[in-house]
């Protein structure tokens, strides 16, 4: 197990951005990976895997956010919705925007990202993850990249890095 | 997927490597402790832990079972338990704790522990009784260990220890983990090299009291739901015969 703990909890604090929230998402996501092992019938485990922890932490994402309307509170109060960047390689200002533009994406697209370009996942686990031929896992991510680019020439015009000129 | 390693993929890819992740928590033993606390209905009496694993070891059982022995199934099954953590360090302490293990009779061993420890045999089928036996609990957590003392036919000394909870094995720098097919119930490790052993306690929190350091060749398996060490200057295929002797 101790292979797939730094990928599910990584995955899990990209999308709550909390680590106590994440670890929590991650342990409940092990644990109901146990429940439900009768159900992995072949493939890779870590694409089965971090699929229980990204519902995990969707699903817990959304909680908070059902919490924090109800009680009428601003969305800052209900954690932090930022990851710490390290600017050796990129500038912290461009990873900012950039952050920014993937926040825009719908969830699908950006967990999508999250899954090729931050845990770096193979086309194959892709597929298996999606449950789709890795034809439809191409055309997804281009779709995804296409809207992305839409969205950093509208809103960070001045975003100038290799891919958006 | 050409497209998506150039470009906007690229710069992705540099967002991805510049996020400062919090360090990953250690999990693997709270789930399997979670989990042996929601699926075993029965309260566990004091000091009996061993009930706690065995309860584990029929939840596995009962699982693979369940799932037709599929090999997939089977290996997520050792992937989600494993017993022995092994794991690399920078630096092995020397100021590592006193040892307080406690010399008691091998009789005397089995009835605190609630099990009997299987004993290698010899060339000749007899069963060998331990020249020393050390016990060691670790109040106020469950965690139970016993070290057996033998000396092989050759003059050579090594020692069996014998755990009901987790092991943690920390490779030093140069030191070497290989694992070994086929012996006992799953993981099996062959081990050289400096190394700090530690017992995980069922949150899984390592024991300070149980840190050892060790040079010795070890062989660490899991047997009747015990997590097994044979240490001593031995060589693998010596050692693996020793522990597939054990009745």
């Amino acid at each position: 197990m101790r292979r797939y703990q730094e990928p599910a909890f990584r995955a899990a604090y990209l999308v709550l951005r909390d680590a106590p929230e994440a670890e929590d998402a991650a342990q409940d996501a092990f644990v109901k990976a146990f429940g439900a092992l009768h159900r992995l019938r072949a493939g890779s485990m870590r694409p089965w895997l971090l699929k229980i922890v990204m519902n995990e932490s969707l699903n817990r994402l959304k909680s908070r956010r059902r919490r924090a309307a109800t009680a009428e509170r601003a969305a800052a109060t209900s954690g932090p919705t930022v990851w710490s960047l390290d600017d050796t390689v990129i500038s912290r200002e461009q990873a900012e925007q950039l952050r920014r533009a993937v926040d825009a994406l719908k969830e699908q697209e950006r967990t999508l990202i999250y899954l090729r370009f931050f845990l770096t996942l193979s086309e194959q686990e892709l597929a298996q993850y999606f449950k789709c031929a890795p034809g439809t896992v191409k055309s997804r991510l281009s779709r995804a990249l296409a809207k992305l680019r839409e969205v950093v020439v509208r809103d960070y015009p001045g975003l100038t890095l290799g891919g958006v000129r | 997927m050409r497209d998506d390693l150039t470009g906007l993929g690229l710069d992705l890819t540099r967002l991805g490597s510049a996020i400062a992740y919090p360090p990953t928590p250690e999990l693997a033993a709270r789930v399997r402790a979670r989990i042996t606390r929601t699926r075993v209905t029965a309260p566990a009496k004091p000091g009996t832990w061993s009930l706690a694993g065995t309860a584990l070891a029929a939840i596995v059982v009962l699982l693979a079972v369940i799932v037709g022995i599929a090999a997939p199934a089977r290996d997520a099954v050792a992937d989600l338990f494993d017993r022995i953590d092994i794991f690399t360090t920078d630096e092995v302490p020397e100021n590592l704790p006193t040892d307080t293990r406690q010399e008691i009779s091998l009789k005397e061993v089995e009835q605190r522990l609630g099990w009997r420890i299987p004993l290698p045999t010899s060339p000749d089928g007899s069963i060998m009784a331990p020249t020393k036996v050390l016990y060691q609990g670790f109040p106020p957590t469950r965690a139970r260990a016993v070290a057996l003392s033998f000396t092989t036919g050759g003059g050579v000394p090594y020692v069996i220890l014998a755990t009901d909870a987790g092991l943690g094995k920390g490779l030093g720098p140069g030191a070497s983990a290989e694992p070994v097919p086929g012996l006992g119930a799953g993981e099996a490790y062959w081990l050289e090299g400096l190394r700090i052993v530690q017992i995980y306690d069922t949150d899984g929190n390592f024991i300070r009291e149980s840190q050892r350091r060790t040079e010795s060749n070890t062989l660490a398996w899991i047997q009747n739901d015990l997590v097994f060490r044979l240490e001593g200057d031995l060589s693998r295929n010596d050692a693996l015969e020793i522990a597939r002797s054990m009745k």
